[in-house]
């Protein structure tokens, strides 16, 4: 998506994934208006949608980033359940909102740091390593407290995700745009950026070239720590708790987004805007499901379904490619 | 440059004794234990392991023969739920212990099909087609019981996960000594298992001597979840009950088991005896650590830093 | 001349190879060195040596007369050496410019790419190479022979003192081949010292000043270009007069066992040949013919879009390998380590892997550990393999031996045709006489052999009849006085029909 305008002579017009995916968010959107309108396609709904989408969209990117990179997080839920055990107990003794958000990106930005030093350093397959520490941080989430979950009664800390700049837009979603700017730019016209592609695309080749494959995938995993921090900062203010379980299945809903965006597990494909698109669109789906009165646990059956056809398209397209 | 060198000769060295050197430490475990706790070094202590390895040691037999292929299935865990579920569903109707198995049975080789064929069929990576079916099943096992518990009367069905034979072997402990046996069979001495060896191996180069490598790995991937729904059988009868966690974090005990016991993940190694002694070892700690009154959260750090052990442990040996 | 590069007593010894043995090397300033040797005569690896891919076990590396100790490729790019690798290191995904420049692209500031600047420099580079290739498109949208250029140009791009073209024209054509020989004399004349490896004797002639022949993993010789001919550098290169190398008795041929007619696939354009009982066809083509292809496609491993494969006059249909084998056809894979073994287990298992169905006692369901240790003991013995025994780890092994275990392998399946893709690749000398050898024993005894090469040398000195491959397409077929190389090559650069 992001690299077809460097093409000069490219064909004509050719049907891809990205397409597709308009396509679909199109439908969806639709059938959502068409059946429910009087609950979907209202200005507080939307609303809703947005401060969701920025939890999972922060997350999303950060998956990105490392699918880009050529390998995969399936801890990212649990760094974002340890953050938010981390802020809440916190906040039963510690006033300063500033500290404790700041803390509480930290945890985040330390487990991914974690997990890419693990893999990275010793070179092994990240998604059984990250089944390791996700069991690890869920574990150390729950420890603080002896419990999966804690309360907080800090006005100021629940209040962020009400705020709402201009009256409509919500403050997360705000956040969310800025960081998918900057990320883009950071993939596009970064030396860094280009190195995740090249690191991504060909690893071997990677490190005759001098890049230090290890580091720019160790990079990935931080910058992913990083925004799962800033996501638990704003799901934890929504809950008013700080909760071990508050992203559950998160990594499934980031992974499907990435991949439907058009990132490819192989390594070196994948884009922001594809990715967004992504989680928008899944968002919309869990929402009109939610307003359709439709048990949670289709929706989990959906998001599993959702993942597999996600990645089959992926692999259908690479067949193609070959 | 130099730690590479030094990590690749400590390699060796575990390649040479990877069963043998998980044995040690188990043997090391249990002497600290025996220290620590005056209860550990008691038949019935050792017995009560016996018994709680069986779920993990059903699990683990599977996995084992899929890593072996090359694959993984971590969908495992939601299979143990989704038979607890079903069956805590079809037991007010009858409470016949065979069809109960054979339920568990069926709903472990529907399973096992569903990640082989979309494996196989449409050539996508084990790790997430798994990681999205386990979301599936485990969402088809909250839909069987709306999400609740189902606890069940049934002292027949009990009986598998809680009897007893020949005095005080639990009939638990029974059944995965007998899937040890078999998987030790298959993989050790019949073509199915050479050829699955081969395939984990060199999936090309098995190819081209003729082996059907997609009818291979999907016939791990069966096995798998065959051996998830023996799992799944024992745990419910254990519990006595459908419970919506049961299955949760299995996949990583029955991993960190076979990687432990010399299976290694890029495919090709493993054997039943050192995953047996994996298994053993995964449930002599979390035995150790209940003994000596640790949060079951500690647990679940210890759980998921065993696993990361167990990969690191694995990579080692694959650099030398 | 001021020497650029001096290697000194460089050894390097891989698990059952010794790849070089106290090899030097001088390259000065401004000056084009071909270095020449067949296939695994340890070209590659001093190569990967040169520029920090392997640590030599022993000797001295001078650059500009200092020592240097590389212990990463960058340690080596950093002192002014490039290098175009044959297996091609590009990145699909990205565009040709940043391919290019890959590992150093230009900065506008501290974090920032220069796009613009990249482009700009990239189309300056690739303008002096004379090609027109947009620096903004995606690789993957490229030809090979495009790809190939890129390459050229990105060891261009940086400050390179010591430039090394490891088969640099393998997939390029005439008019490609000249202009790059014309650039690298360019690059000759600005002082850079060029390290230049082809197979293609009239291109080293066109190109070097002097050439260095190695064989066997041992610098033979080193001299002037002009002191060379093409007679003397081939029997340096071989060791012996290629006459003694191959066998050559009369063999009776017997009726065609194998036909093939109008194959066509993706890489397939119309292939139709016949191989006799007795008799070796040659297949000869360059990098992309798409030899293995059709290889694979006649063993089942690939699919087939048209064409009939007909076994004894026989149509067979050949959906898979398993029916290949039904059909009693084998293949030996180009490459071994990935394609032909399981490297990881023994030399027994490997030799049964093709034949384990067969294996078994209890109706089937138990292996019959006695039958695959006779099996391995057998063609131990008949094939002449030097291992410690059966149960010893096939990657442990050398080349060759390893190669005769993928030959045993097949030949316990009793084929009536066995296709050899490169059966000599990357095995040294003797091995290699033994596995002619045994191509020749194999024929006597009837069978008949397709054995595609990209040696000339070998092609010709081995077969009666070759086809030659170019593109995917056959464009030609020779024998009798046809049969020269000047010929083949006229063919497989597309010349001739």
């Amino acid at each position: 998506m992001k690299t077809k305008p460097l093409i000069l002579n490219k064909k004509k017009f050719e049907f891809t994934s990205t397409h597709l995916l308009l396509i679909v968010f199109a439908i969806v959107f639709v059938v959502f208006t068409v059946m429910i309108p009087d609950k979907f396609f209202t200005g507080k709904n939307f609303m809703t949608i947005a401060k969701y989408s920025s939890v999972f969209g922060l997350i999303g990117i950060g998956m990105t980033f490392i699918i880009i990179g050529g390998e995969i997080d399936l801890s990212v839920a649990y760094i974002v359940g340890l953050s938010s055990m981390v802020m809440g107990t916190m906040l039963q003794t510690i006033d300063n909102v500033v500290l404790v958000a700041a803390a509480g990106i930290l945890v985040g930005l330390v487990c991914g740091i974690f997990n890419g030093f693990v893999i990275t350093k010793l070179r092994l397959p990240a998604f059984v390593v990250t089944i390791g520490t996700g069991q690890m941080f869920n574990g150390f989430a729950q420890l603080i407290n002896n419990r999966p979950q804690i309360q907080f009664s800090n006005d100021l800390f629940r209040e962020f995700s009400k705020i709402n700049v201009f009256g409509v837009i919500p403050l997360p979603f705000i956040i969310l745009l800025a960081v998918a700017v900057l990320t883009w730019f950071v993939l596009k016209y970064t030396v860094f950026g280009r190195c995740v592609y090249a690191v991504g695309s060909n690893k071997p080749a990677s490190r005759l070239a001098g890049i230090n494959a290890a580091k720019t995938n160790a990079f990935t995993f931080a910058i992913s720590g990083f925004l799962c921090g800033i996501a638990s900062f704003m799901v934890t203010s929504q809950n008013g708790s700080g909760i071990a379980a508050a992203a559950s299945g998160a990594e499934m809903d980031a992974i499907s987004a990435a991949v439907l965006g058009g990132a490819s597990l192989a390594g070196g494909k994948g884009s922001i805007i594809g990715t967004l698109v992504g989680v928008f669109l899944l968002r919309i789906i869990s929402n009109g499901m939610n307003l359709m009165n439709i048990e949670t646990y289709w929706q989990m059956v959906l998001q599993g379904s959702l993942l597999i056809a996600a990645v089959i398209m992926d692999s259908v397209k690479n067949n193609k490619d070959d | 440059m130099e730690d590479v060198k030094a990590n690749r000769i400590k390699g060796k060295r575990f390649h040479m004794t990877s069963a043998w050197s998980t044995f040690f430490v188990w043997i090391v475990i249990c002497a600290i234990m025996a220290v620590l706790s005056p209860y550990f070094l008691s038949v019935k202590n050792f017995l009560s392991i016996a018994q709680y390895s069986a779920i993990t040691g059903a699990l683990a037999v599977g996995m084992t023969i899929v890593i072996v292929g090359g694959g993984i299935d971590i969908s495992v865990g939601s299979v143990v739920t989704l038979v607890g579920m079903v069956l805590a569903a079809i037991m007010p109707a009858s409470g016949s212990v065979p069809l109960m198995i054979i339920a568990a049975l069926a709903i472990g080789v529907a399973c096992g099909l569903a990640n082989g064929l979309l494996v196989t069929k449409l050539n996508i990576v084990p790790f997430v087609v798994t990681l999205g079916t386990m979301e599936i099943f485990k969402g088809l096992a909250f839909l069987t019981t709306r999400g609740v518990n189902t606890p069940f009367n049934n002292l027949d069905f009990a009986a598998i996960g809680r009897g007893y034979s020949f005095g005080q072997i639990p009939n638990s402990f029974i059944i995965m000594l007998c899937m040890i046996v078999v998987g030790a069979f298959l993989l050790k001495m019949t073509p199915f298992g050479k050829k699955i060896f081969a395939v984990g191996s060199n999936a090309t180069a098995s190819k081209l001597a003729g082996i059907n490598i997609k009818k291979i790995k999907l016939s791990t991937y069966i096995i798998c979840g065959i051996c998830a729904a023996i799992a799944g059988l024992i745990s419910t009868s254990q519990n006595s009950a459908g419970l919506t966690n049961s299955g949760d974090g299995a996949e990583l005990n029955a991993i960190a088991g076979a990687v432990l016991g010399g299976a290694s993940l890029a495919g090709g190694s493993g054997s039943m005896v050192g995953t047996l002694i994996g298994v053993l070892l995964l449930n002599t700690i979390t035995n150790g650590l209940n003994l000596l009154g640790v949060s079951s959260y500690w647990q679940l750090v210890a759980q998921g830093a065993i696993l990361v052990f167990a990969v690191i442990v694995d990579s080692f040996k694959h650099k030398s | 001349m001021s020497e650029l590069l001096k290697l000194k007593g460089i050894s390097k010894e891989f698990p059952g190879v010794k790849a070089l043995q106290n090899v030097d090397l001088e390259l000065n300033r401004g000056e084009v060195l071909a270095l020449l040797g067949e296939n695994g005569a340890g070209k590659s690896t001093l190569l990967k040596i040169i520029s920090g891919v392997y640590l030599p076990d022993a000797g001295e590396i001078y650059v500009d007369g200092e020592k240097k100790n590389f212990k990463i490729p960058a340690d080596a790019a950093a002192e002014g050496i490039g290098i175009i690798y044959q297996e091609l290191s590009y990145y699909d995904e990205l565009t040709v410019a940043e391919n290019i420049f890959v590992g150093k692209l230009p900065k506008a500031n501290r974090i920032k790419v220069d796009w613009k600047e990249m482009n700009r420099r990239a189309k300056e580079i690739l303008a002096r190479l004379n090609v027109q290739i947009d620096p903004r498109a995606l690789v993957k949208t490229l030809s090979t022979a495009e790809k190939q250029l890129v390459e050229i140009a990105k060891a261009l791009a940086s400050d390179t003192k010591i430039l090394i073209m490891d088969e640099p024209t393998s997939a390029l054509n005439d008019a490609e081949v000249k202009s790059l020989i014309e650039q690298t004399r360019k690059l000759a004349g600005e002082g850079i010292g060029v390290i230049f490896i082809s197979h293609r004797l009239e291109e080293l002639f066109a190109v070097a000043d002097r050439i260095q022949i190695m064989r066997d993993g041992k610098r033979i010789d080193s001299f002037s270009m002009k002191d060379a001919t093409p007679e003397k550098l081939v029997q340096l290169m071989v060791g012996r007069e290629i006459k003694d190398m191959y066998p050559k008795g009369e063999i009776k041929k017997g009726d065609v066992v194998l036909e093939v007619k109008h194959l066509k696939n993706k890489t397939l354009k119309d292939i139709s040949f016949s191989v006799r009982a007795g008799e070796i066809l040659g297949v000869f083509g360059l990098m992309g013919a798409g030899r293995t292809e059709m290889c694979k496609a006649i063993f089942g491993a690939s699919k087939l879009q048209e064409g009939e494969i007909l076994m004894h006059g026989k149509p067979v249909k050949i959906h898979s390998v398993e029916d290949a084998k039904k059909a009693k056809i084998a293949y030996l894979p180009n490459d071994r380590k990935k394609e032909g073994l399981i490297l990881s287990q023994s030399v027994k298992e490997n030799f049964a892997s093709a034949v384990i169905d067969r294996y078994t006692k209890g109706k089937g369901f138990i292996v019959d550990k006695k039958r695959v240790d006779r099996n391995a003991d057998k063609w131990i013995k008949k094939l002449n393999v030097s291992t410690p025994s059966g149960d010893t780890v096939v990657e442990t092994l050398s080349g060759g031996n390893q190669q005769k275990v993928v030959v045993g392998k097949w030949l316990e399946t009793s084929p009536d045709v066995i296709i050899l893709n490169e059966p000599t690749r990357g095995i040294d000398v003797g091995a290699k006489v033994e596995i002619y050898k045994l191509i020749e024993e194999l024929c006597q005894e009837g069978m008949a052999v397709v054995m595609v090469s990209s040696e000339q040398a070998e092609v010709l000195s081995l077969t009666d009849r070759a086809i030659v491959l170019c593109e995917g397409r056959l464009t030609g077929e020779l024998c009798c006085d046809d049969y020269t190389q000047e010929r083949l090559m006229e063919y497989a650069i597309g010349g001739g029909a």
